[in-house]
């Protein structure tokens, strides 16, 4: 049986809690007129930093998550739900929402952390098949609404201006551009290590 | 690190039941949010909605350059004419200035076409704290508007500025180095009952005017 245990305070929850706390200060006052002034730091900084908390925090051990994971395997449904959540909060429309709308900021907290923990839990359960898929296609995404919010001559958000909404999608390619490297990168270096010899070799 | 086992067929069945929900709920949540794929902007939701469904535009206190208060429907319903608004405030540097030209060209338009009697433009000063009947005179001289089709308002109260740019879907911001005022650009036709019945791009300004023709067509 599992230890029931629900605040762990493993070093990776401090790191993770600062991370989330730091963002979540970026939702209130008087922080908050920063992302309220620049896209940047909404897109590029906060919700990244809600992800990454999200990604290091460890889950506690409960039966019902134990449970879950019957309806996980391969990791796939917390990747096909992570993925809705990531394309849910690059729309502009969404981005105008969580300014305008406090009830919408909150969700994108709340949704965002667990998004973290979905890609988590998929990166632990997943094959070699299945995660350049949602990688690939996360990575693609990005860098596709990265170069949209570049090149788009009109104002995609009501809330930010136009040159704030092109450093934004500077940001999301070069995001884009790190992230799928540093997946490589790490990708190769498990190969060689063997660790994934069981996805390669069946 | 836990070992990978494999999935057991029962498990299997129950995750790809799941994937099959999860894939509906998550595209249905993201249609929704969406207004069904037709609109990823904020500006684009706002004007499908007024395509759908017209709302009457507020009653609210304006002062003209001349001095004199008007309200806002009233003024519209007494007038008779179609009006296409939009929104400017005279420090402004960028979109107000493409906004004003495209004003000025649209007020030849109508001119030429004879369409005076049926259409006028209105331009809303959403900087009542800077922008008293003076200023606005001297900005209607700058842009060269012919009072008995272009008529530029400022607002009485400054107090109303929120409602008037809420009903009319306009978000003003600061652009940070100079605190400059930025907003949506666009264009609102209202037909003579005070309704407003469409919402344009800059770019599509001519569409509103044949609009209007086609309603007068038709009446």
């Amino acid at each position: 049986m599992s230890k029931l245990k629900l605040v762990n305070l493993d070093i990776r929850n401090y790191f993770a809690g600062i991370l989330f706390l730091s963002a979540v200060f970026l939702s209130l006052w008087p922080l908050r007129t920063v992302i309220i002034a620049d896209m940047f730091w909404h897109m590029n900084i906060q919700i990244p930093l809600l992800i990454t908390a999200g990604l290091f925090s460890k889950i506690p051990a409960l039966a019902f998550f134990q449970n879950l994971s019957r309806f996980n395997t391969y990791g796939l449904n917390s990747f096909i739900a992570s993925q809705v959540i990531l394309a849910f909060w690059m729309l502009p429309i969404s981005i105008d929402r969580a300014i305008v709308h406090w009830e919408y900021d909150f969700a994108k907290i709340i949704s965002l952390i667990v998004c973290g923990w979905l890609i988590q839990i998929s990166f632990k359960k997943t094959t070699t098949v299945i995660e350049v898929f949602f990688v690939g296609y996360f990575l693609a995404m990005l860098l596709w609404v990265g170069f949209y919010y570049i090149q788009s001559d009109v104002r995609l958000c009501n809330v930010y201006s136009q040159k704030s909404q092109q450093y934004a999608g500077g940001g999301l390619v070069v995001f884009a551009v790190v992230l799928s490297l540093i997946w490589i990168i790490s990708k190769l270096n498990k190969k060689k290590d063997g660790y994934d010899k069981y996805l390669f070799k069946r | 690190m836990k070992k990978k086992l494999n999935p057991g067929p029962s498990d299997l069945a129950l995750s790809f039941v799941g994937a099959i929900c999860i894939v509906f709920l998550g595209i249905f949540a993201l249609l929704l949010a969406t207004d069904f794929g037709r609109s990823f902007t904020t500006e684009g939701y706002r004007r499908h909605q007024i395509d759908v469904n017209p709302e009457s535009v507020p009653n609210i206190l304006l002062v003209n350059s001349l001095g004199v208060n008007q309200h806002l429907q009233n003024v519209i319903i007494q007038d008779g004419r179609f009006v296409i608004l939009d929104f400017f405030y005279t420090s402004c540097r960028t979109i107000c200035i493409a906004q004003a030209a495209i004003f000025n060209a649209l007020q030849e338009k109508i001119k030429a076409h004879h369409l005076d009697d049926r259409v006028r433009l209105v331009s809303v000063s959403f900087d009542p704290k800077q922008d008293d009947i003076k200023a606005i005179q001297q900005y209607a001289s700058r842009v060269k508007a012919d009072p008995s089709v272009w008529s530029l308002l400022t607002l009485n109260n400054s107090k109303d500025l929120k409602s008037l740019l809420d009903s009319f879907g306009i978000y003003v911001i600061k652009v940070p180095p100079f605190g400059d005022l930025d907003h949506n650009a666009s264009f609102h036709l209202i037909d003579p009952k005070g309704n407003l019945i469409k919402i344009s791009s800059l770019d599509d300004v001519d569409d509103l005017l044949s609009i209007v023709k086609l309603k007068i067509k038709y009446e």
